[in-house]
């Protein structure tokens, strides 16, 4: 065990290196470009034993990292905002196949206009394509949530593809003291993986292959029964790490003082830090306010919001993204999850921190206010600083 | 002089789904007699995709790896031979 003051984007590449993994893919794009750099320093000094494959965009990165999981290797690949997009088709070729792959996405906002800030708008435009969803809080989490994402992407309940997200620049550029577990103790709780599913040379084998719908439903349900094998299996591998290497980071959608809670915010990434510390000013003040960090996004914890829904009346659900002509992508979850909760909370989508604008304490607590005060909004943009007009 | 010869292996089974005297299909035939058991084909989106035959059935006695259109180039480098860090 080591601790190293490192980048959010530095904590993916120790990760991987640790996670040993074998084949790597990748094509650089700011704020992601040095994941990629380290990781290519850490195989041309032999640190890392394994192929950097070059390529000439994000959606040949993810192509390469399919095949060779195909073959039986542990891959990892790294992008953000328009290399994601570009990657879509590919997104669900992965999953489809079930390539066991693990990629760091830094979230970053989504042209036009251009803008290099945090934003969710380029992983939540790939809820749809059948990859797990990780969003970190610290650089720490990055580094222990990539490990846990290898366990899980290669167990045998599921076999999917993951990402693990993080904001750009509050995570992937700002330093922190990181953790690093020792090469032995990460080797027992990753073991090589297990050849699942892949070609062997010189046997009659095929992936990816046509079938048409007598047979095309049945692979869709497989990955759907995988995807709702997730939960059960991450509880297992947060075990299994916090025994190892001591740390746990709290399931799907851990809580923060939310017993009691008059009104609880739900969070996603590095705004939930911020958040935490409204809690304590609000609870110190007397005011009963709650937080929950939505860890994993796919599979969403359904159980979990419906089991925090029983005890509060109103919850605000806080997007650094939006889906035009609807509302936050993750408030559109967690209303979806709440139809069929025996208690239905108010609940009110806020959009925050969009395009890398800072999530404040004075925002967090107007949102606290708002919901507290009960005025029904259902989708409020937080710090609009220009008047926008309509055109038309 | 040399004299040329065909290897009497056959990798490509009847049954496949080609059309009555498909190129494509005499051309994979010749192509998997010359490159040998141990021989991996990357397919992108293309008549190769059904020709083949269908899930759960194969016409072809090696590895097939089917790919979209454009990414063909990128499979066939992800097929390179991963190094094993385990040693």
């Amino acid at each position: 065990m080591t601790l190293k003051v490192m980048s959010g984007n530095y904590a993916q590449s120790y990760a991987a290196k640790l996670a040993r993994v074998q084949v790597i893919s990748a094509y650089p794009i700011t704020p992601q470009t040095s994941i990629v750099e380290k990781i290519a320093d850490f195989v041309a000094s032999g640190e890392l034993p394994a192929q950097y494959v070059k390529v000439e965009s994000e959606h040949s990165a993810l192509q390469v990292c399919i095949s060779a999981a195909a073959l039986g290797a542990r891959t990892y690949t790294a992008t953000s905002s328009q290399g994601l997009l570009l990657m879509h088709e590919l997104l669900h070729w992965a999953s489809g196949m079930r390539a066991p792959i693990v990629m760091g996405v830094v979230n970053r906002a989504v042209a036009p206009p251009w803008d290099i800030g945090a934003d969710h708008t380029d992983t939540m435009s790939q809820r749809d394509t059948g990859w797990i969803q990780f969003y970190a809080e610290s650089n720490q989490e990055v580094l222990d949530t990539v490990l846990e994402a290898f366990r899980l992407a290669e167990h045998p309940d599921v076999r999917l593809p993951v990402m693990v997200t993080e904001d750009a620049f509050y995570l992937s550029h700002t330093v922190e003291p990181v953790d690093v577990p020792d090469a032995s103790v990460v080797d027992r709780f990753l073991p090589p993986r297990e050849a699942h599913a892949v070609l062997h040379p010189g046997e009659t084998g095929r992936l990816g292959s046509f079938t048409g719908p007598d047979h095309y439903v049945e692979f869709r349900r497989q990955v759907a029964d995988a995807m709702q094998r997730v939960p059960a299996t991450l509880t297992m591998v947060e075990d299994e790490f916090q025994e190892l290497v001591g740390r746990y980071h709290g399931g799907a959608i851990p809580t923060y003082r939310t017993d009691d809670a008059d009104a609880i915010l739900i969070t996603m990434g590095t705004a939930t830090t911020t958040a935490r510390s409204v809690v304590d000013e609000l609870r110190a003040a007397g005011r009963k306010v709650g937080l929950a960090k939505l860890r994993l996004f796919r599979p969403f914890p359904d159980d979990e919001i419906r089991q925090l829904a029983q005890t509060v009346d109103r919850i605000g659900v806080v997007d650094r993204s939006y889906t035009f002509g609807r509302m936050g992508p993750a408030a559109t979850e967690v209303s979806a999850a709440l139809y069929s909760a025996p208690h239905r909370p108010v609940l009110t989508s806020f959009l925050a921190g969009i395009g890398g604008r800072d999530v404040t304490p004075q925002e967090v607590r107007m949102m606290f206010e708002t919901l507290l005060s009960g005025a029904p909004i259902v989708t409020h943009w937080e710090d609009l600083e220009l008047e926008v007009q309509a055109d038309g | 002089m040399v004299k040329l010869t065909i290897p009497s292996q056959e990798l490509m089974f009847s049954g496949h789904a080609a059309c009555p005297g498909c190129g494509p299909a005499l051309a994979m035939r010749l192509l998997l007699k010359g490159l040998g058991p141990r021989t991996l084909i990357s397919i992108p989106a293309c008549c190769w995709t059904v020709i083949g035959t269908p899930y759960p059935t194969t016409a072809l006695r090696v590895g097939v790896l089917d790919n979209p259109i454009e990414s063909t180039g990128a499979s066939i480098s992800g097929c390179g031979r991963p190094r094993t860090p385990w040693g």
